[in-house]
């Protein structure tokens, strides 16, 4: 369609009616692709925005959602010791992993470790003082 | 021998401790969404029937779910069988529940999918404490290899051999605790005993626990 043309047309002598017919016709079509051009782009910046959101999301919890591991200690896999009244393993990775989620106290013990049975609780009077559950 | 109630009663304070939410499947509510779930398939065929899925799995499995607000907690059919096997499973689940309770669901989500070592942990610490209360309830004998078998059938997971191992040494700790005559130092099988002394004694069939 020839827009500017159509406009010139119409400023040399007065318009017939199938002229302003034609006329509003174009005009129409042309509103209706300015109209699907600009639905389009904002379809393209909510498809982007989207994309962003998504991203951000996905590196978010990257970083912040990774196991939690204990940090790594070198110790010997399969070794064993007594932390803050807790028995504790040495994995594979070399970290100190909790042979438990309460200490020793809270079973009427005290962790103590031998060469024959690693780290464990123990009843108190192995360490030399009293205490039972 | 323990009753039902009394299976029901421990397991409920062994779960709220943890700061989980018990969802009784015989419950109202829990038959109203079953129902909602299962029809949900007549409208919806694709939606329904994924729904369906998840409806059968939670009816038929133990597992500990992320809530809004707290952990839920939901015994299969199977260890709703007996009530010896009804207060172990809750024992195990009070571990997992009560680590939710304090990482988060999504942290601990992400830890137990995404470390073998961390589940070979968090395993180890319930298959201990459903073992033990086992043990006190019905007397059977706790062995290295059993348990150990156990927390690695277990786990929703495999486990890498190195955390296997890792697993076993856990389990072994414990044990030695037990041999010694000491609830092993895990919160959910110390409140057990506990529960059980006060309100119990008679259950407890595993010699010289009563008190």
């Amino acid at each position: 369609m020839n827009f500017p043309k159509l406009l010139a047309d119409s400023a040399v002598h007065d318009p017939t009616p199938a002229e302003d017919a034609a006329r509003g016709r174009v005009l129409a079509a042309h509103n209706a692709q300015i109209r699907d051009r600009a639905s389009a782009q904002r379809g393209h910046v909510r498809a982007a925005l989207l994309g962003v959101l998504l991203l951000a999301v996905v590196v978010f919890s990257a970083l912040r959602c990774h196991p939690q591991l204990p940090p790594v200690a070198g110790c010997t896999p399969g070794a064993s010791r007594c932390h803050d009244d807790r028995p504790e393993v040495c994995s594979g990775s070399q970290r100190w992993e909790p042979a438990g989620d309460d200490t020793c106290a809270a079973v009427g013990g005290v962790c103590v470790v031998d060469d024959a049975r690693g780290a464990r609780c123990a009843r108190a009077r192995d360490a030399g003082i009293g205490g039972d559950l | 021998v323990i009753t039902t109630d009394q299976a029901a009663a421990l397991s409920a304070e062994l779960l709220t401790s943890a700061g989980a939410w018990y969802v009784d499947p015989d419950s109202d509510a829990v038959r109203v969404a079953d129902m909602v779930l299962r029809g949900a398939s007549f409208v919806v065929p694709g939606v329904g029937d994924a729904l369906t899925a998840v409806a059968d799995v939670v009816s038929s499995h133990s597992v500990v779910l992320p809530g809004p607000t707290a952990p839920l907690v939901v015994v299969g059919a199977q260890d709703r069988a007996d009530p010896v096997r009804f207060a172990a499973a809750a024992a195990g689940l009070a571990v997992h529940a009560a680590q939710m309770s304090k990482a988060g669901g999504v942290q601990t989500v992400v830890d137990y999918l995404g470390s073998s070592e961390l589940r070979a942990v968090r395993s180890a610490h319930a298959g201990i404490a459903t073992a033990y209360v086992r043990h006190l309830l019905t007397g059977e004998a706790l062995t290295l290899d059993g348990v150990s078998a156990e927390v690695s059938a277990r786990a929703l997971l495999p486990l890498d051999p190195m955390d296997v191992t890792l697993a076993r040494g856990i389990v072994a700790s414990a044990l030695a605790a037990v041999d010694d005559h000491l609830a092993p130092p895990i919160r959910a099988a110390i409140g057990a005993l506990r529960w059980l002394r006060a309100n119990a004694p008679e259950a407890i069939a595993a010699p010289g626990w009563a008190q």
